[in-house]
């Protein structure tokens, strides 16, 4: 993440023209360098290099002290304004709520109340509350970090992460501002107020929006990584990981669903009218088949095992369906790659949530089995229950036992601790092959805090049992929607 | 308060200044910060040496050569455990109060400063030792921009209450404790230096930035009315048709030894605080008269008390200025105000001149040593203001202190009673203020004696 910026341009709202004139009396940027900062309000800070490089591009230092332009009014009568006016929008954002999201809500379009509302109006309706619910969280996120102390923002790791919040925020300030035709104002202390009150109104609006979304979510794709470091480089009595983890993941997941759930809605709505045809509306697969997740999980995680271990574990499987009538369903299934031979289970949710979990706990158990030199299959029961009324919602229960061993009392403890990892030296390998959500097989220690924070995201829960010297069971809960969605859609 | 539309473009270039790395404080803000941190912390966990005034005060009985180095050397070594503390103190604050622009113009300061102690070579000559007391000098100018920028740093923070009052206030009454005890230490050596050359030669030159001969055995009453003139002669230029109050001293004049130039200030501010009371609550209850009428008017005295036992020196200041509420008089105190009176107080610090001080960066640590000999480099317009209070002192000055005192007399920072305090505290005295509402206030400071029992360790802060 890079970026050039000429300071004392930046720091004020300059026409181009001004800022060209700036260019030719400046002695410490090429011209290039200068011409890409003027374009960098336009194009956004993603193509522009670090504030840490001490060298522009023509190679010269960038010379701080007496030979700078130095401190200016800017940054004392007039600057003052702004700058306080600033962090008071930050201010205001953070105090808002996290936005309470749930799986209704996110398919709210599809119940019969929204069935008048075309394409158009959906996508601006899902803009807007998009928008304001990023706001908040992008808020909400910089707050946190500039609650930690100095010295540990100071860190590269740390810093770069935040600079992306505040580079997000940035690209959410500069769209509205050209929604609203560039240049347009806001009243000194109250920003927040200001900004509540702007809505995406067309649909070429937001299909600006869309890009910044796009860019926004790419950002953050692997910032997980550069957490870890910085909270492994930072004095540990400065700041409280933990709890800081505990939130900023939580608040991460929900700031990528959101993003994603929009994006995703948008390109599925490209080439449909109907919006009831639909198999994924937004983040959500309606036809997610349990089975076929957990079998790709076990795939994966096998694919990693042969790497390491020349070995791979085996699945066994019972598959019960509860029936909104009160029958039931089971089938034993020895083969998981065969799933498709046998009756799916569909539980609407979002694939790579269920699959993030999966991976995880598959993995611990392959690790403990292939370190303890245990054979026995993880045995695996799934139960999925239909809503019994249009009030009730979908329950997915998975229960994993493994004969691997066990886990020491001590250690059971802390497990669901983030940043805890009874792994010394993660596995470089599987780190390089495993990109999609920034962790490795074993050692980053953020798998189970991580995976909790997953299933409670929609009041889910995870239980974990574990007899030293014989085997662990993981127990996981997964609320779906409401049995309403479905069948009103009909 | 209604303030002028910003423009939402400029709050998303702004962000650029919350960030840790900004390309113009590339030098000394960068990646490698965090991993230079050592150096601090090892410093930091060495002891501070406190100094009391006593031994500041008799250092210079008899001087000669040794003592001269080693007083150098002690400085040398000092003085970077105690910035080291500062800086690190200042990075366990949270991020977005050490990186306010003002306070963090503030951390660069100490932490350039702290480098150059660093890196300087035990004095070992004389020759070594006219070299450093350049060296400080330069230091003690330099660093005269610190205390404009952790006041308006306070005020800013006060604004978006990003800190609770009390911490505020007791991390800024500690800042400038230690600056209070740095500089003196600081500006001691430099003193005695003198002394010493002076002993030896006929030529003397005083840095123009330190404060004189440091310990002066004064005399209170003269003291009071020097300053009570320069400050009642700067509000008259205001209000050249009135008359000003007259200064009544009680009791006997006592001699005592002081540090002039932090006593000038406590005594400026105090009579400051006064008379404009007495003028302002005049003209409030004369409003209905004619100019000519007011011009007639004899406004009440302010009286000064002068008191001393064995071990102390007390002063009373009483005034008939109004007075003031519990509530106002409990607020006198804190640095940190309210968001309201914050907002009106920093724009009133804007608009003063001569504390808009160098508009530079923070001075990075070579260029303590390459400047040219005092002087020159700092023409700053300390307004004219000084021309009065300058006059108290032998050599021009440079000092924030008389600057501040010196404002527009509209203006009101609400500073000056925690400023004295701090000052006070410092020389282990006392500052407290009563008011009978309606009618007028009375301020009572007690000094204790150096060289007594009062004199104690716990007066230096390290």
């Amino acid at each position: 993440m890079q970026r050039l910026v000429a300071p004392s341009f930046r720091s004020r709202a300059l026409s181009r023209s001004v800022s060209r004139l700036l260019i030719k009396s400046s002695r410490f940027y090429s011209n290039r360098a200068l011409a890409i900062c003027c374009l960098g309000d336009v194009v956004g800070p993603r193509y522009l290099h670090t504030a840490s490089v001490r060298r522009n591009e023509g190679g010269q230092s960038i010379q701080t002290g007496s030979t700078s332009t130095g401190i200016d009014d800017e940054d004392t009568r007039k600057g003052y304004l702004l700058r306080v006016s600033l962090e008071r929008l930050i201010q205001d954002l953070a105090r808002q709520p996290v936005p309470t999201v749930t799986l209704n809500d996110l398919l709210r379009f599809r119940t019969t109340s929204q069935n008048g509302k075309n394409k158009e109006s959906i996508l601006v309706e899902n803009a807007n509350d998009t928008l304001r619910d990023l706001f908040v969280l992008i808020g909400r996120s910089i707050k946190r970090f500039t609650d930690l102390p100095y010295i540990v923002l100071m860190n590269p790791h740390m810093a770069k992460i935040y600079q992306c919040y505040t580079d997000s925020l940035e690209l959410l300030l500069k769209f509205v501002d050209e929604c609203k035709g560039g240049d347009s104002e806001v009243q000194a202390y109250s920003a927040f107020e200001d900004l509540s009150q702007f809505r995406i109104t067309t649909p070429e609006q937001n299909e600006r929006f869309i890009a910044v979304l796009s860019q926004i979510f790419e950002m953050h794709t692997d910032n997980t990584l550069d957490l870890r470091d910085g909270f492994d480089e930072v004095d540990m009595r400065l700041v409280d990981d933990k709890e800081f983890l505990n939130m900023h993941m939580r608040e991460r997941i929900l700031m990528r669903l959101l993003t994603d759930h929009h994006l995703l809605l948008n390109s599925q709505l490209e080439h449909v009218t109907d919006i009831k045809s639909l198999k994924s509306l937004g983040a959500i697969d309606m036809n997610l088949n349990v089975l076929e997740v957990l079998n790709h999980s076990y795939e994966y995680v096998n694919d990693m095992a042969a790497m390491k271990y020349a070995d791979r574990i085996e699945l066994k499987v019972k598959s019960v369906l509860l029936k909104s009538d009160g029958t039931s369903r089971t089938q034993n299934i020895d083969e998981i790659c065969e799933f498709a031979d046998f009756d799916p289970l569909i539980f609407p949710y979002i694939t790579n949530h269920l699959e993030y979990v999966f991976d995880e706990i598959l993995k611990n158990s392959t690790r403990a089995s292939m370190d303890n030199n245990v054979t026995l299959p993880v045995e695996v029961l799934v139960v999925l229950r239909e809503p019994t009324s249009p009030d009730d919602c979908y329950k997915l229960d998975v229960r994993i036992t493994d004969y691997a061993k066990g886990i020491k009392p001590e250690v059971v403890d802390h497990l669901f601790d983030y940043a805890f990892t009874t792994v010394d030296e993660p596995d470089t390998d599987y780190k390089v092959l495993n990109t999609t959500f920034a962790n490795v097989i074993a050692g980053m220690g953020y798998g189970l805090p991580m995976s909790l924070t997953y299933t409670r995201l929609f009041n889910g829960d995870i239980f974990l049992k574990s007899i030293y010297g014989q085997g662990t069971t993981v127990y996981l809960q997964w609320r779906g929607i409401d049995g309403r969605i479905l069948s009103n859609s009909l | 308060m209604s303030y002028p539309p910003l423009k939402l473009s400029a709050f998303a270039s702004k962000l650029e200044s919350m960030l840790p790395f900004q390309a113009r404080y590339a030098n000394l803000l960068n990646e490698q910060h965090f991993y230079q941190n050592d150096t601090i912390t090892s410093w930091a966990s060495k002891e501070a040496h406190p100094v009391t005034l006593r031994q500041l005060a008799n250092y210079g009985q008899k001087l000669n050569k040794g003592k001269i180095i080693a007083s150098a050397n002690f400085v040398r070594n000092e003085l970077p455990i105690r910035l080291s503390l500062r800086v690190k103190e200042m990075q366990e604050l949270k991020f977005n109060i050490t990186n306010n622009y003002h306070l963090n113009q503030v951390y660069q300061s100490y932490w350039y400063c702290f480098n150059a102690f660093r890196h300087t070579r035990k004095i070992i000559t004389l020759e070594d030792n006219d070299k450093f007391c350049r060296f400080l000098s330069n230091v003690l100018d330099d660093h005269l921009i610190v205390l404009p920028h952790l006041l308006m740093g306070t005020l800013e923070v006060s604004i978006l209450r990003s800190m609770p009052q009390k911490e505020l206030d007791s991390f800024i009454s500690s800042m400038i404790r230690s600056r209070i005890s740095r500089r003196v230490i600081m500006e001691q050596h430099i003193s005695l230096s003198n002394a010493f050359q002076s002993q030896s030669s006929s030529v003397v030159v005083e840095p123009a930035n330190y404060i004189g001969a440091a310990f002066e055995n004064g005399s209170a009453h003269e003291r009071l009315k020097v300053t009570a003139e320069a400050v009642k002669s700067y509000i008259q230029s205001n209000f050249p048709n009135l008359k000003m109050p007259e200064l009544i001293i009680e009791g006997d004049d006592v001699k005592f030894e002081f540090l002039t130039a932090h006593l000038n200030y406590i005594f400026a501010e105090i009579f400051r605080n006064a008379f404009k009371a007495t003028i302002n609550n005049m003209l409030k209850h004369n409003g209905h008269l004619s100019e000519e009428e007011l011009s007639q008017l004899q406004p009440p005295p302010v009286i000064v008390q002068v008191s001393t036992t064995e071990n102390s020196t007390a002063f009373k200041f009483s005034d008939q200025g109004g007075g003031m509420s519990n509530e106002r008089l409990s607020k006198v105190w804190s640095f940190g105000k309210s968001p309201e009176l914050a907002t009106l107080y920093l724009q009133n610090f804007h608009k003063m001149p001569g504390l808009d001080l160098p508009k530079r960066l923070p001075i990075l640590d070579h260029q303590y040593w390459d400047k040219p000999d005092n002087g020159q480099h700092a023409k700053h317009e300390l307004g004219g203001v000084l021309g009065n209070l300058g006059n108290m002192e032998s050599s021009p000055q440079r000092s924030t202190l008389f600057s501040l005192a010196g404002r527009s007399f509209q203006s009101t920072l609400g500073l000056s009673l925690p400023m004295c305090k701090v000052y006070t505290d410092y020389w282990g005295g006392t500052l407290e203020m009563y008011s009978v509402e309606g009618y007028g206030s009375d301020v009572y400071l007690t000094f204790g004696k150096i060289g007594t029992n009062q004199d104690s360790l716990r007066l230096d802060r390290a």
